[in-house]
């Protein structure tokens, strides 16, 4: 066979293989490409917005953005990314998105162990999206829109697919638009997080300059007549315990701060919300807390 | 700009759009070609430019003066490598040979912060600059001893340094091997068109199917996100890590040369399938061919190579090895690799115990390639004591479990379609029937649509190449 025949063979079989795919194998249940315009749309957002939610990704799977404005009337964007810690420039992040000539502009954030660490304060998957050229931020938000028909197909979900196998486990997550990720999975097992987190915890431990330095924030945005509230993310009462006595992170003293410098402090009863996998509650309980906090934000008792 | 991203896709369509027209005369081809590579280079950061140029002026120039000035020689070559070494020196090592000042003085008790005190323009490490710093100072020692005529085109003497697809990760090209290339334009023809385009498709199913799809696993293990720490599982993130190494740089020279060939030029291979060598010295004439053939021809070699006795043989070998860690990176791991290297070499070539067992392939390759992963460790390790804690994990032979196989299975199928992939080629090597029958059933053409369409719809999340930090 010559080489130009083998280039045009291989081109053109190249070509019946993708449609045959595209006919024929179910599309992936997680698309990678709308996952990303959702990130850098999300990160990337011209917009300010009344209310912004900040936190990991208990916050980002637990603020139901949609249910908080149809509640309250206000328009809101959860800011949350996986395992993000307090730096300062993620707090700038926060308050840069925040439309200060509102009636009354509100920042809600939502607490763990973990954001309070040095391996937090990293903010490895914020830095992702916000360290992105112009171009990454063109094709995260305008030609994802088209890739997202070559999306990738993880290994076990194409051979599932092609064999009509029933999934035994599956993670399901939708993207939504206001920042939040409605999250469940099923089998629920509350306890599967707990041995990452103790790994985790190991070592790396809450770090008092980031405390200190948050809580130094949050003065000086008090001070400057924004509204603070601030929440303990609930999760389960086995995974709070145990990053209480690893991670040295104490509440009460760190509530009693920032009540002092003029935050707004909501407790949850961890029991009230159900967790998925022992750290993230499902898009029911995120739900259930979305409607909590409105009330809080509308000052209903 | 990394080859496979959208990025690439663009600028290497506007570039071989406009190649058949500008490459027809030596001057519009080499003012195309030094414009592409600089647009490819500066989209990283425009300020790495202004390094590479300085570096490439010094070398033009003091190729040109040891034509016009032979009695200087010595002194051209002398500062070329001052200059290419000093800059190298600043920007990739002067944090570690700081860290290294600190350590010592904290030794004799005396506590020093000069790593705090370093400027910051120096704490960033311009993309691929070992790359087109060995590439340029072969250029200037081949001057020096004779072995090449200096080019007079300073567009001629840049289009070879800063040719886009070997810039930032190799494969290092010599400047008698490419000078000469760049002097005549010639349309490849079909044949070298397809075999340029299965380097390409081949490279990218390396790098973004095997590699980039390889990665989270590694990494979630390396940074201890994950709940698994027994000597199976870190057997597994070893072997994968060599792989993932392995098909990440691979893939990138593959991609190069594929690119070259599309241009009309020819770039030596710069991996033969290293993991299927049967001994540790014939390892390093498979992996990254380009690299160690540098280290042997300017350094191996002028120290006196194997041949003057053990002492001065052994004395050469630990100096290139030592310098091929230092050259990695400016960290005490990638010296640690090149003393685990050197310490197999010498014990190979003291014992020879890879000849005793010639012919027996089954065990060598093994062998052979459990050495490359225990220096591999290393290689990737954040620091030594975490090199350590996972060489401890990987010899106590504690927890033999293989659940993690099940939670990992999306990453893992990908280190077993490597594995597979290396039999298949030991095989085809090894037998030359199925050589045969390989190309009369045309298996290649069927091989790369396949590929593409792993490329396309198996593609793990891009990264980086590794070689890049290099």
């Amino acid at each position: 066979m010559t080489a130009k025949r083998k280039i045009t063979i291989s081109l053109l079989l190249t070509a019946c293989l993708i449609v045959c795919i595209k006919l024929f194998v179910p599309a992936p249940f997680n698309n990678r490409e709308l996952k990303k315009e959702f990130w850098v749309g999300k990160t990337h957002t011209p917009q300010t917005f009344p209310v912004i939610a900040g936190g990991d990704s208990r916050v980002y799977r637990g603020f139901a953005t949609e249910i908080f404005e149809e509640q309250t009337s206000t328009r809101a964007h959860n800011l949350g990314y996986s395992s993000a810690g307090w730096s300062s420039e993620y707090l700038q992040f926060l308050i840069s998105k925040l439309d200060t000539s509102a009636a009354e502009p509100t920042i809600i954030l939502g607490l763990s162990p973990h954001s309070f660490t040095k391996r937090g304060a990293k903010n490895e998957h914020y830095n992702t999206f916000a360290t992105l050229s112009d171009f990454e931020i063109f094709r995260g938000t305008v030609l994802s829109k088209h890739l997202k028909h070559f999306s990738p197909f993880k290994p076990e979900e194409l051979v599932k697919g092609v064999f009509g196998i029933e999934k035994k486990s599956t993670y399901f997550e939708g993207f939504r638009s206001g920042g939040w990720v409605h999250s469940h999975k099923v089998p629920e097992d509350s306890t599967s997080a707990i041995p990452s987190y103790q790994k985790t915890f190991r070592d790396n431990h809450v770090d008092t300059a980031i405390i200190s330095n948050f809580v130094q924030t949050i003065d000086k945005l008090v001070k400057r007549d924004l509204r603070v509230i601030i929440y303990r993310s609930p999760t389960t009462d086995q995974m709070e315990a145990i990053e209480d006595s690893m991670s040295g992170f104490n509440e009460t003293r760190l509530k009693a701060q920032l009540v002092a410098v003029g935050a707004e402090w909501i407790d949850f009863n961890n029991n009230e919300y159900r967790s998925y996998d022992g750290s993230h509650l499902h898009y029911e309980a995120a739900i259930q807390l979305t409607e909590a906090l409105s009330k809080h934000y509308l000052r209903i008792e | 700009m990394i080859f496979n991203s959208i990025e690439f896709l663009f600028f290497a369509l506007a570039f071989f759009l406009l190649w058949p027209i500008l490459k027809k005369q030596n001057t519009t081809r080499w003012i195309f070609i030094t414009v592409a590579s600089f647009l490819f280079y500066a989209w990283w950061d425009w300020r790495f430019l202004f390094l590479i140029v300085g570096s490439g002026l010094v070398d033009y120039l003091s190729g040109l003066a040891m034509t016009r000035f032979p009695k200087n020689k010595k002194g051209l070559l002398a500062f070329s490598l001052i200059a290419n070494l000093g800059s190298l020196s600043v920007f990739k090592y002067s944090v570690f040979f700081a860290t290294v000042v600190d350590d010592v003085m904290e030794w004799f008790g005396v506590t020093t912060t000069l790593v705090d005190h370093i400027p910051e323009f120096a704490l960033i490490v311009p993309v691929g600059i070992s790359f087109y710093t060995f590439q340029s100072l072969s250029y200037t020692i081949d001057v020096y001893r004779g072995r090449l005529k200096p080019t007079k085109n300073i567009l001629h003497f840049f289009s070879y340094l800063s040719m886009f697809p070997q810039l930032v990760a190799g494969p290092i090209v010599r400047a008698k091997d490419l000078l000469a290339q760049l002097t005549r334009y010639r349309t490849p023809s079909h044949f070298e068109i397809w075999n340029g385009m299965k380097l390409i498709v081949f490279g990218l199913f390396q790098k973004t199917v095997i590699a980039d799809n390889l990665s989270f696993f590694i990494d979630a293990a390396f940074e201890g996100k994950t709940p698994f720490d027994g000597t199976s599982f870190w057997w597994v993130v070893t072997i994968a890590f060599a792989f993932q190494i392995y098909t990440d740089f691979s893939g990138y020279s593959l991609i190069a040369r594929g690119i070259a060939k599309m241009m009309g030029y020819h770039f030596k291979m710069n991996f033969n399938h290293p993991y299927l060598a049967t001994s540790l010295r014939a390892f390093w004439s498979r992996w990254h061919i380009s690299l160690s053939t540098w280290f042997r021809d300017y350094v191996y070699i002028p120290l006196g190579g194997s041949r003057k006795g053990m002492l001065i043989g052994f004395l050469a070998l630990f100096t290139t090895m030592f310098l091929s860690g230092l050259w990695h990176g400016a960290k005490y791991t990638f010296l640690m690799w090149a003393l685990i290297h050197i310490g197999f070499l010498q014990l190979e070539r003291s014992t020879k115990w890879t000849a005793k067992l010639k012919g027996k392939d089954y065990l060598l390759i093994p062998l052979i390639f459990i050495q490359s992963c225990v220096a591999w460790v290393y290689f990737r390790a954040d620091d030594v004591e975490q090199g350590h804690q996972i060489i401890y994990r990987l010899f106590r032979f504690q927890d033999m479990n293989v659940g993690f196989f099940k939670s990992y299975f999306d990453h893992l199928i990908y280190l077993v379609i490597a594995l597979a992939i290396e039999i298949m080629i030991y095989f085809k090597l090894k037998r030359p029937h199925l050589k045969q029958w390989y190309y009369q059933k045309n298996l290649d053409v069927y091989l790369v649509s396949i590929a593409i369409i792993c490329v396309i719809f198996l593609r793990g999340e891009g990264q980086q190449f590794i070689y890049f930090q290099f």
